[in-house]
């Protein structure tokens, strides 16, 4: 018995260790929430952006009004839009978990960013000269 | 000629959204930078006081996701 007590505290010992460890948050939460707002802030720019393309009149042919916009390419950019409001939210929901990785937060925001920038290029290949 | 003047016409009668949009981008770039230099919060005011900015800059959000979801105005004019 003695023999296996040394060993038994060890194995007590790294226990412990690794249940602080996972306990112990990785960063702060409201400095991961704050990149998430600040992600969420810049994606305002691109949607103002979308809004006014959106607001163009519907292309029709032959006669067309320009700027115009075609009613699918429309649907798209709301749909676009759904999905970078969903990933935004997730974001914020990962950022508020206590003792999440920050790494997790920054996987969730590159998401939403990646998103927000293929709505970006959607709203610019929209333009008056078309 | 009447193909110009009438691309002239509809430009003219989107200056007050280029307007508005140019305002907002402006807000928002005063808004990005005020937060930038905004320290974390720390004490239970400052964390209530990024609490309610969160909450308004989300309502915005929803607000203008609200705005792109409604019918182009485009088509009305």
């Amino acid at each position: 018995m003695r023999k296996f007590l040394p060993a038994l505290f060890s194995l007590f010992a790294v226990a412990i260790l690794s249940a602080c460890a996972s306990a112990q948050p990785t960063t702060d939460t409201v400095g991961l929430q704050k990149m998430v707002l600040q992600a969420e802030i810049a994606y305002q720019i691109p949607l103002r952006g979308a809004i006014t393309v959106k607001n163009w009149p519907t292309c029709k042919t032959p006669a067309t009004v320009k700027p115009c916009i075609d009613e699918g390419s429309r649907q798209t950019i709301r749909k676009v839009n759904a999905s970078v409001v969903a990933l935004f939210d997730k974001a914020m929901d990962t950022a508020s978990i206590p003792g999440v990785a920050q790494g997790d937060v920054t996987a969730d925001i590159q998401a939403a960013v990646k998103a927000a920038e293929a709505l970006k290029t959607l709203v610019n290949t929209w333009s008056p000269a078309q | 000629m009447i193909t110009i003047a009438s691309l002239a016409l509809a430009l003219l009668a989107r200056v007050p959204d280029y307007i508005a949009a140019g305002k907002d981008i402006y807000d928002s770039y005063k808004k990005l930078q005020a937060l930038h230099d905004q320290p974390t919060p720390a004490t239970q005011e400052e964390l209530a006081a990024f609490k309610v900015e969160m909450d308004a800059e989300h309502a915005t959000l929803l607000s203008m996701t609200a705005e792109l979801n409604a019918p182009s105005t485009g088509d009305a004019t």
